[in-house]
């Protein structure tokens, strides 16, 4: 994997300084189309210990394409996908700090692949609401993949950050507006990410501050309806609506339900997802006597 | 045939016997907060938690249900009676429902800073505790909320008569913030502070008072514009177990659970504390307007704050109770103008 890498950014980095720009796009498109076709590979593995090391490198294959083309929407976006797909496929359970450091890298792709959609203002992490919502006022419905992966990036770092900081909860009225924009474009989109993003969301909050166990399960019905092969998400719900209502027969009912669901190789963007959400999910049933 | 049993054997039945009368038994604390889970409040009692597992060898250990999940404070107290739940963090308003005198710690304007409280507490503690214990609970720790401010929006309050007009926030059955409330001559909104969210966002309220963190970590400051810059009380928060439930546990291990809670209630403590100051900067960076009331307006919140404090005296709390408290405070004044004129 190695190798491949240092081949093709040499391969890459020969044919851009001696060719015209015309080449160089050439060149980076299909360096890129390789890079996603990799990825895409990597997600209908169920080897997860193979899967690991091939997204690590293809990560770094990646970040050295957006080197060379730093605008390119299209790279931008599956870099803040990758990373927090990573971060959440083999990060959280086992190493906080790295996982917190890649959704952040997630994070900034996310904002740069929003920033190149629109001139209006420059997203970032101290964004104001004001400016989040003037940036999105720009975009149109195309641009959900990248509004969507910055979203899903920066509420999985304040999930992480919210441990040893208030002050990172200030952010979340902005990570809401990304995820109600997405919802009203497209609300089905990614396995209905924005419905099970309500659905956790709403049993995460305390009611105290707007949570609502009611509002949790209406948007898991939706989104289970719509993404119902998608384990994470109902992983997610598990951790969050069943603790939180302290139903342990749901959670373990849930938790069961991922383990019993079949992986379907010909569902290629889900098998390694599953198989991980899996993996999870008999984890979390030995420790059901700690949370009930 | 008959069997026999040695003396050894009679000494070793008789010491099973012993022990297994002794009446400690492993046991897991239910701890019930309105705390939200993965906040750093919930890493400190985690932490604490590790480590009080590791000390009694696993015979005591802590059960969380963070994020209110068992209800607000006066469900806590009634699942703590009916033995559902063993242990919590309240803030004065439950304190306040067991033992109504506590709340002589938030009267308003009575602490003038966070040495004073602390000079304050240290004095006292082991009156309250032992009142506490009377109740049937013992007393873990502190764990203030801090201090706590006006929020507003629509308009800003720089003095008493701001009120005026104004949606006011109170929090249903405080008896303290009622009292505030008539001595200022305003009728607020009861609600229990589970509907201040909505009731922020539908406009049913636009003022409410809180300390910076909750208005963080609640995410009322979306729905809020100003903050005046005086805090008007401190409030207090504590941790609580219930009697049986702790006398149940084997004293080593009391003992081990005591000074644990000491330590790391202390850093929630300071935590809490710094974190408030950190808060409130976050807020004004998140656009909320600082007012600051002239010395003029001060003095007014000042002598309502006095009023409710003779106002609520055996009310709320025995007359020699807050004399005690008030000649503690002249003390530290006193040893601090001592202090500063040397």
């Amino acid at each position: 994997m190695q190798h491949k890498f240092v081949i093709l950014l040499i391969v890459v980095s020969v044919l851009l300084t001696n060719g015209c720009s015309l080449k160089r796009d050439l060149v980076i498109s299909s360096a890129s189309l390789m890079v996603k076709g990799a990825l895409e590979s990597i997600l209908a593995e169920d080897d997860i210990e193979l899967a690991r090391t091939g997204m690590e490198a293809e990560l770094k294959l990646l970040e050295g394409l957006i080197r060379l083309d730093p605008d390119n929407v299209e790279l931008l976006t599956v870099a803040a996908k990758g990373f927090a797909g990573y971060s959440l496929l083999f990060l959280e359970d086992s190493s906080r700090t790295r996982a917190i450091n890649m959704y952040r890298r997630a994070r900034e792709y996310g904002f740069r692949a929003v920033n190149s959609l629109q001139s209006e203002v420059q997203l970032n992490g101290s964004s104001g609401l004001g400016d989040v919502r003037l940036t999105l006022s720009e975009l149109d419905r195309e641009e959900v993949p990248s509004v969507y992966w910055t979203a899903v990036a920066w509420s999985s770092l304040i999930n992480l950050e919210r441990e040893t900081s208030f002050n990172v909860l200030a952010e979340i009225p902005r990570v809401n507006l990304l995820m109600e924009w997405v919802y009203r474009q497209d609300s089905t989109f990614y396995f209905a990410g924005p419905m099970w993003y309500y659905a956790v969301y709403y049993s995460t909050v305390p009611p105290i501050a707007g949570g609502s166990l009611e509002l949790s399960q209406q948007y898991y019905n939706s989104a289970n309806g719509y993404g119902n092969r998608f384990l994470f998400g109902k992983l997610m719900y598990a951790k969050s609506y069943a603790i939180q209502s302290l139903d342990r027969n749901l959670f373990i009912k849930l938790l069961n339900e991922i383990i019993d669901h079949p992986i379907d190789k010909s569902d290629s963007e889900l098998v390694l997802l599953n198989t991980v959400a899996q993996l999870k999910a008999k984890a979390l049933l030995h420790r059901v006597d700690y949370y009930f | 045939m008959k069997h026999k049993i040695n003396v050894a054997q009679f000494i070793a039945l008789i010491c099973i016997i012993l022990l297994s009368n002794s009446g400690f038994s492993k046991t897991t604390i239910r701890f019930a907060t309105l705390a939200p889970a993965n906040s750093p409040w919930m890493k400190i009692m985690q932490e604490l938690n590790s480590e009080l597992i590791e000390q009694t060898d696993g015979e005591v250990s802590f059960k969380f249900y963070p994020n209110m999940s068992m209800g607000n404070e006066s469900d806590v107290i009634r699942k703590m009676r009916m033995r559902q739940i063993n242990a919590a963090g309240f803030t004065g308003f439950g304190l306040g429902k067991i033992i109504p005198e506590i709340r002589i710690f938030e009267l308003p304007f009575l602490f003038e800073s966070i040495d004073e409280l602390d000079y304050v507490m240290d004095k006292t503690t082991d009156d309250f505790r032992q009142k506490l214990n009377d109740k049937g609970y013992v007393l873990l720790g502190w764990a203030d909320v801090g201090w706590v401010y006006f929020f507003s929006s629509g308009r800003a309050i720089a003095e008493p008569n701001d009120f005026t007009g104004m949606k006011m926030w109170m929090w249903e059955g405080d008896p303290l913030a009622e009292a505030f409330y008539k001595e200022l001559g305003k009728s607020p909104i009861s609600l229990p502070i589970t509907d201040v969210h909505l009731s922020l966002q539908t406009g049913l309220i636009n003022a409410v008072y809180c300390s910076p963190i909750a208005a963080l970590a609640l995410q009322w400051f979306t729905k809020l514009e100003y903050v005046n810059t005086i805090p008007f009380t401190y409030a207090i928060g504590a941790v609580l177990v219930d009697r049986k439930t702790f006398n149940k546990i084997d004293p080593p291990y009391q003992e081990i659970l005591l000074n644990l809670s000491t330590k790391h209630l202390s850093n929630l403590q300071l935590l809490t504390r710094q974190n408030g100051e950190e808060s409130f900067e976050q807020l004004l960076k998140e656009g909320i307007k600082p007012i600051l009331s002239d010395e003029s307006q001060q003095d007014q919140f000042r002598s309502t704050g006095k009023n409710v404090q003779i106002s609520l005296t055996d009310e709320l709390c025995p007359k020699e109770t807050l004399d005690d408290i008030k000649r503690h405070i002249q003390q530290f004044r006193s040893e601090q103008s001592d202090n500063n004129t040397e």
